[in-house]
């Protein structure tokens, strides 16, 4: 009976068949692209709360060592204290982090360009796009290096678990580069599949900053280090941004489906019609570009808020100037209630592609420079202090890597604004970034997954 | 699931490619049985996990039993799915004419013994419903049975040895009334619990 029983019990299977078909590649991966996104846009809270903590001990400590150094009050209260030597390992670490800022600064770089060569079906962008990638490489050769120098792929016992667990996901991420790049190529993919992987790339490099900082001792390299982290999400979900606005622009419309064949010949507006905005989750390509403008405004909430005075001056130094807010707000009323990027339609806004090509790499520079100049803070022992606005924008190639031309011949370099930055997109915190606050009422705002997987391993 | 052989290789599948078609039939069984939430929002749950799955791929794949992990991660979105189904769309469920009796909704190669025994299973307590379900659905070991629900491997042979005899008792009660001799087999089945959703593909 018992035998009888198992066989029956395990025949039951066949009583409870799926009632849709598995899912296909593409959905897979957009679902568990959706997911990342909001992982990584909510992964600095909890490490806001360990630095709030480690700062609050920091201040016990020297309250108890001393009542003439004592500094209380919020993280800008300590600004101005003399930042003490790295030791050797942190000096190692931060060096190894200001790579990965790097490398992920240019696999930002190359998402645009890449989504430049995709939406235009090969048309334009070749040029930059081949020489964006030789900066890549030499990017990754500078990481494999700096990771190895410092250990970052170690498993044994003693090693910092999480930073090789992260560098793990972004060494697989990396990886698969040279396939995004043949899918790129080949047009095998729409451009917005491609943007996905870029991202997912730049996101687990992201990562990199957080998990090194699970293991920092030191409260003012922790401090620096969680500040250059919200700054370095900032940064790559600007990119990102940046990079699925560029597919409307370059197009001239919002596209609604790319034909399945992902080729370049078969887009069309599709669902997004003539209101990708009232189009909702029908209209992708916008709707994608809008959610991910929500999460870079909470990333740059979340920078703000841990940042001191010193870090914040340099980010608006880099965002000071810029032309990139006015285009990419233009972009979204581009799709709000009309679909035209190119000025015709009544009510629409012309958007040249070139000029917004160049202000979004631009933007993407300085901001990577402004990251870059947190990490050095720490580097040259001015951790505390402000570092200079002017300073972080000196011309030069990166540290670690020679930097791609961000510019050549048919993208010109972003010119000085002058217009309004007060009428960008949803935004949240034009008091520090310059952007608009008008965050747009009719899109609900993405559900968000609560963590409903097993808290233990193996489960 | 763990125990599961790998189905033929495809050129260009990546080990969660092959990992999800191996598996998402199964575990959609499994999770199904276990919670009793239908087919429907099981398929749904499963393929949930699956991409969750995937985003930490990395990670679940050194696991033991990584479909035990994906069990796991899809019975909790069903919990907390099944929180916001309404109480019309199980009416509606019923309006349909969807029985709990098993006849005339599932494939129809099922036989009418083996829908007895699904509900059966169904009439379970949770307790020995999630472990008959890992065990025999999701072929899991004792031992990975164990870790997925939380408990010692002797624990779960003795709820499994519970389980068959409360299985074996609802079947054989349910015997005379096939022969039309009376009796039900509710008045013999095992504890019941709190899921008020039943069936399979029903």
């Amino acid at each position: 009976m018992s035998t009888d029983l198992d066989t029956r019990l395990r025949g039951l299977t066949e009583l409870s068949p799926p009632t849709h078909g598995p899912l296909g590649a593409e959905e897979l991966h957009q679902r568990a692209t959706r997911i990342q996104r909001r992982a990584l846009a909510t992964r600095a809270i909890p490490a806001a709360i360990i630095v709030v903590a480690l700062l609050a001990g920091a201040v016990a400590l020297r309250e108890r060592s001393t009542s003439t150094d004592v500094v209380v009050g919020p993280p800008d209260a300590a600004e101005g204290t003399e930042a003490e030597g790295l030791s050797d390992a942190d000096r190692e670490g931060v060096t190894f982090l200001i790579t990965v800022a790097e490398l992920r600064h240019q696999v930002d770089r190359e998402n645009v360009l890449s989504a430049v060569y995709g939406a235009t079906a090969g048309a334009s962008g070749r040029t930059e796009l081949d020489a964006q990638r030789v900066a890549t490489d030499a990017a990754v050769e500078a990481y494999d290096v700096q990771a190895a120098a410092v250990g970052a792929r170690q498993t044994e016992p003693g090693a910092n678990a999480a930073l090789t667990e992260s560098v793990k996901q972004a060494d697989n991420r990396i990886e698969r580069i040279g396939t995004n790049r043949q899918s790129v190529d080949t047009f095998q993919s729409d451009p917005h599949g491609l943007i996905d992987a870029y991202w997912n790339t730049s996101a687990s490099l992201a990562d990199i900053p957080r998990a090194y900082a699970q293991a920092v001792d030191e409260p003012d390299v922790f401090r620096t280090v969680f500040s250059a982290m919200n700054l370095g999400i900032v940064n790559a979900t600007n990119a990102s941004v940046s990079a699925l606005l560029t597919v409307p622009v370059e197009i001239g419309y919002y596209p609604g489906y790319w034909g399945g064949s992902a080729n370049p010949g078969d887009v069309a507006k599709g669902l997004c019609g003539e209101n990708p905005s009232g189009a909702g989750d029908s209209c992708r390509s916008f709707q994608q570009a809008l959610d991910q403008q929500v999460d870079l405004d909470q990333a740059d909430q979340m920078f703000q808020q841990f940042a001191t005075s010193g870090q914040k001056q340099a980010f608006r130094a880099a965002d000071a100037g810029s032309e990139f807010d006015q285009l990419k707000a233009s972009a979204f009323e581009d799709g709000n209630g009309v679909n035209d990027l190119r000025g015709v339609a009544p009510g629409s806004t012309a958007i040249d592609p070139l000029t917004f090509r160049a202000a979004a790499l631009a933007r993407i520079d300085r901001f990577a420079a402004a990251e870059r100049q947190i990490y050095q803070s720490l580097l040259d022992g001015t951790a505390g202090d402000e570092p200079p606005p002017d300073t972080i924008f000196a011309p030069g190639p990166s540290t670690t890597t020679p930097a791609a031309p961000s510019t050549d011949t048919t993208v010109p370099a972003e010119p000085p604004s002058t217009a309004s930055q007060g009428n960008g997109p949803p935004s949240t915190d034009a008091s520090t970034t310059g952007r608009s606050e008008t965050r747009r009422e009719s899109i609900e705002p993405t559900t968000t997954t609560a963590p409903t997987e097993p808290t233990t391993e193996g489960r | 699931m763990g125990a599961q052989p790998a189905g033929p290789p495809v050129v260009g599948e990546t080990t969660f490619d092959a990992f999800y078609r191996d598996h998402r039939e199964r575990l959609i069984a499994t999770v199904n049985a276990a919670t009793r939430c239908g087919a429907d929002l099981a398929t749904d749950a499963v393929d949930e996990a699956f991409v969750r799955a995937l985003t930490k791929w990395a990670r679940v794949e050194r696991m033991e039993a990584p479909a035990g992990w994906v069990f796991t991660v899809a019975r909790n979105v069903v919990h907390k799915t099944r929180g916001r189904r309404t109480i019309e769309s199980d009416l509606a469920r019923t309006a349909t004419g969807v029985s709990t009796s098993g006849q005339g909704h599932g494939p129809a190669v099922a036989a009418e013994s083996q829908w007895e025994l699904w509900d059966a299973v169904a009439a379970l307590a949770e307790r020995e419903r999630t472990a008959v379900a890992l065990r025999y659905l999701g072929d899991l070991t004792e031992a990975q049975v164990g870790e997925v629900m939380g408990i010692a491997p002797g624990t779960v042979a003795a709820t499994l040895h519970a389980a068959r005899k409360h299985l074996a008792a609802t079947l054989s009660a349910a015997e005379p009334a096939d022969d039309g001799s009376g009796g039900t087999p509710s008045s013999v089945a095992a504890p019941t619990t709190d899921d008020s959703t039943q069936g399979g593909s029903r």
